[in-house]
């Protein structure tokens, strides 16, 4: 196996061909919803035509062969030779799969792309098609079971499907259904082999083929054989070719799995234009540096020191912000991949489901985007598999027997916020309660005392599940607590705002840039210590008086401030350091909101205001809720900044407890 | 929790060590009586002490947080680490910055000494008891003319796990 490709050409084809193909599937989706439409087939059938030209480039001719037959299949359809069925699209869908495993393959390093099992039968699955005519028996079937579907549907939304006889001629129905038209059960188990033909029709025995097996010579041998070259010379050569293949596959996977991005060129240009700028305010710095040394008037150096950085300043922070703008990807690459996934899911148990997605035009870091996918994905799975019920028990509560699920996303303040709507059974706190203590994931006393926001959290737990049954979607008590981690891990959180019997909505919340994230703060000191707090969050700050302070049971303290009472957090005592002022009225409070949550924070005093650039502390502090990371400070110290919503919640007193005082 | 137990575990790859494949270059240092050995391959660089801020809410064998050329990193006071008691700094006071999976940390100790070649005929393995630190922390005994160093199993000593435990005193 030699190959004299450019692996860089390569890399180009495999990154292309893959975007190409995930980017099928909602096509997909629309073609079932209008199997009219000639711009959808137009649109697949030039992806997949691309495909094939590309693969007969790089001599993958299997791959070629394929996606030939695949773009036959939608020529036909294009020319309006062949209807647009459910199943045909089926077909489709399996052969773009196939068509993507095998980019797959060839990104780990895999060049010859053989033929596999699956293949050869799916293969034979689209010939049989094209070969047969229109209304070929499975066509003749499919229309059937259309039919019996909008029968189905009917019956269920008179409420008929409850009916026993009804429900039972349903079941025997879809058992008939998976019988006639499931052709993924059976896996070919190989191609058949010269050998095992010739034994099967009687013409030899294996015996006769294992002696003829054993008589083919290798190249190598016939050559030392016949003399041509010398034994110890092919051992040789033997061994060079071994060590090529290795490295060849080691040389190609390394190349197809280095992580990478496609820049715009007018982004680059951008960058070359700052960074002149930077010299040349590098070379003010070094003009302002002679002076210095030799003292000139010092006035003027002042005021001409004070506009090279300025003019640094600025340059640094376009400079960022671009950069920032440069890591930026379409979250559409996650989102495209969604219908098809939940038509896929809620084909196999059962269930319909209408999608339907909002905000794919926002763009995000690319860290982000790697580390949303995973969570999405699966709360999306848990909708489909817990949220949305059956189409006889929809039609049973009343419901349309179409369950919807709505993803929303949107950007809103620095932060990324994902909402996931299902109108699908909700869920019953005291249910999710009971279950925890039944698992000894909590006792009584704490069951009755969460709050019901908080039970509902209950299902990021690991090892909780709420699904009667295991399936294979979910419900294996794995998975929602993935979600948690993942989400924790990108610094941000999921809240469940649910109706138990109307629908569950899932609110992802996310900071947009995980890499470079800078704060402007507020240097205040504590003590020796010094933190920064993030001013976004400050609604203002004040030296209290006296009487605006009270002391409630439990040592907990309020301020008023103009009629409204605020829970005192001071500061030094969440951290356990010396005060300088124990006094709250010798001290200053800051008044922090933040989604509806509020408190006053005490302090010993505010230095100043600062821009830093947060870094991430590591895993040594994430038990730490105070801090939300350090940052290097002016001086070359690190900073801490403290987190808002570690403060928030430790007030332990919700703000409708707050209304009740 | 199960996903940080993973990557703690892979981090602590102590269990496949054997004492032959212990030899190499150890750079060794001094906490209290006794002289300690890692292995070159962790160690980053040695720098003086600088002004650590300390964090809230953590075990006081955390030191704090340092700024090294623009990066955070944590230092861990191995003295308090081992259980031992915390004693003023000196001139001879410094931090090493080793390599734990992929993030650099700073331990905090007395003094380092030298970088020694220990040899697997050197090698002994860990006591089972008579000695300050915890046995799972040591991956073997070196031996050079009569005098002991421990060769600290660093990966297992700053795991995770490890930093997120209550108390510094293990002995």
């Amino acid at each position: 196996m030699s190959f004299d490709i450019d692996p860089e050409i390569l890399e180009e084809f495999i990154k292309e061909t893959s975007e190409e193909l995930d980017a099928l599937d909602p096509q997909f989706i629309t073609l079932e919803k209008k199997p009219n439409d000639p711009e959808v087939i137009n649109s697949i059938f030039r992806t997949v035509h691309s495909i094939k030209g590309a693969s007969a480039f790089f001599n993958l001719n299997h791959m070629r062969n394929f996606a030939h037959k695949l773009e036959n299949l939608l020529d036909e359809l294009r020319k309006g030779e062949r209807k647009v069925t459910k199943n045909i699209i089926d077909i489709l869908l399996v052969g773009k799969d196939l068509l993507s495993d095998m980019i797959e393959r060839l990104s780990d390093g895999d060049m010859n792309i053989e033929m596999r099992p699956k293949e050869a039968k799916h293969l034979k699955i689209v010939e049989d098609l094209l070969d047969s005519e229109e209304e070929s028996d499975t066509n003749i079937l499919e229309s059937i079971f259309e039919r019996i579907d909008e029968v189905k549907a009917s019956l269920i939304r008179d409420g008929l499907g409850s009916n026993a006889l009804v429900s039972s001629l349903l079941l025997a129905i879809d058992e008939m259904r998976k019988i006639t038209l499931d052709t993924d059960s059976e896996e070919i188990k190989d191609i058949p082999r010269l050998g095992e033909i010739l034994i099967e029709k009687g013409l030899t025995n294996q015996g006769e083929i294992n002696k003829a097996l054993g008589k083919q010579k290798k190249l190598g041998e016939i050559l030392v054989e016949t003399g041509a070259v010398k034994e110890e010379d092919m051992n040789n050569a033997l061994a060079t070719q071994v060590e090529q293949t290795t490295e060849a596959v080691t040389e190609t996977k390394k190349v197809a799995k280095k992580k990478s991005m496609r820049i715009e060129e007018e982004k680059i240009d951008g960058f070359m234009d700052l960074v002149g700028e930077l010299i040349i305010n590098a070379e003010v710095f070094n003009y302002l540096q002679k002076k210095l040394e030799i003292g000139h008037d010092l006035d003027k150096l002042r005021a001409e020191f004070k506009s090279a950085n300025v003019d640094f300043n600025e340059l640094t922070f376009s400079l960022q912000r671009r950069l920032a703008e440069v890591r930026k990807v379409s979250i559409n690459g996650i989102l495209q991949k969604l219908p098809r996934m939940v038509r896929d899911l809620a084909g196999g148990i059962g269930k319909q489901v209408d999608f339907s997605m909002s905000g794919e035009d926002i763009l995000i870091d690319k860290s982000l985007f790697e580390r949303l996918e995973a969570p999405l994905n699966h709360i999306i799975r848990n909708a489909v598999d817990h949220g949305v019920e059956l189409p006889e028990h929809r039609a049973r509560a009343g419901k349309d027997p179409i369950g919807t699920i709505n993803v929303s996303i949107t950007e809103s303040q620095g932060e990324l916020i994902i909402q996931i709507a299902d109108n699908g059974k909700g869920m019953d706190a005291e249910k999710l309660k009971q279950k925890a203590v039944e698992k000894e994931m909590i006792t009584e006393t704490q069951a009755a005392e969460m709050s019901d926001k908080e039970a509902y959290s209950l299902i990021f737990s690991p090892g909780f599940s709420t699904a009667a049954k295991v399936t294979d979607v979910s419900g294996r008590g794995v998975g929602m607590d993935v979600v948690m981690t993942a989400l924790k891990e990108a610094k941000g959180k999921v809240e469940i705002d649910t109706v138990f019997g109307e629908g569950s909505t899932f609110i992802i919340t996310l900071p947009m840039s995980t890499t470079l994230i800078t704060i402007s703060g507020l240097v205040v000191a504590v003590g020796v210590e010094n933190y920064i707090i993030p001013m976004e969050w400050v609604k203002e700050s004040l030296r209290p008086d006296k009487s605006q302070i009270t002391t409630l049971k439990k040592q907990s303290e309020l301020v008023k401030i103009r009629d409204e009472l605020y829970p005192l957090m001071r500061l030094h005592k969440m951290f356990d350091i010396e005060p300088r002022h124990e006094e709250a009225s010798e001290a200053v409070v800051m008044v922090l909101e933040k989604e509806g949550k509020r408190c006053c924070l005490l302090v010993d005093e505010i230095i100043e205001e600062t821009q830093v650039v947060l870094k991430d502390l590591g895993a040594a502090f994430k038990e730490v809720t105070g801090i939300m990371g350090g940052a290097i400070l002016g001086d070359g110290k690190v900073g801490l900044v403290v987190s808002v919503d570690g403060v928030l919640a430790m007030t332990g007193v919700s703000s409708d407890e707050m209304k009740g005082i | 929790m199960t996903v940080e137990n993973a990557s703690a575990n892979s981090a602590a790859p102590t269990g496949a060590k054997t004492i032959g494949s212990l030899d190499g270059k150890y750079l060794t240092f001094v906490l209290g009586e006794e002289e300690y050995g890692l292995e070159i391959l962790k160690v980053r660089e040695i720098i003086g002490l600088m002004e650590i801020t300390s964090v809230p809410q953590t075990p006081d064998f955390i030191k704090g947080v340092i700024n090294l050329r623009g990066k955070v990193i944590p230092v861990i006071d191995l003295r308090l680490k081992f259980g031992m008691a915390e004693v003023e700094p000196t001139e001879e006071t410094c931090v090493i910055v080793v390599d734990i999976v992929g993030s650099m940390m700073g331990i905090l100790v007395d003094t380092v000494s030298e970088v020694l070649d220990i040899g697997a005929n050197q090698i002994e393995p860990p006591p089972s008891f008579g000695s300050k630190v915890d046995a799972d922390f040591i991956m073997g005994m070196g031996k050079i003319k009569d005098k002991v160093k421990i060769l600290l199993d660093i990966d297992r000593v700053l795991s995770t796990e490890e930093l997120l435990r209550i108390t510094g005193a293990t002995g």
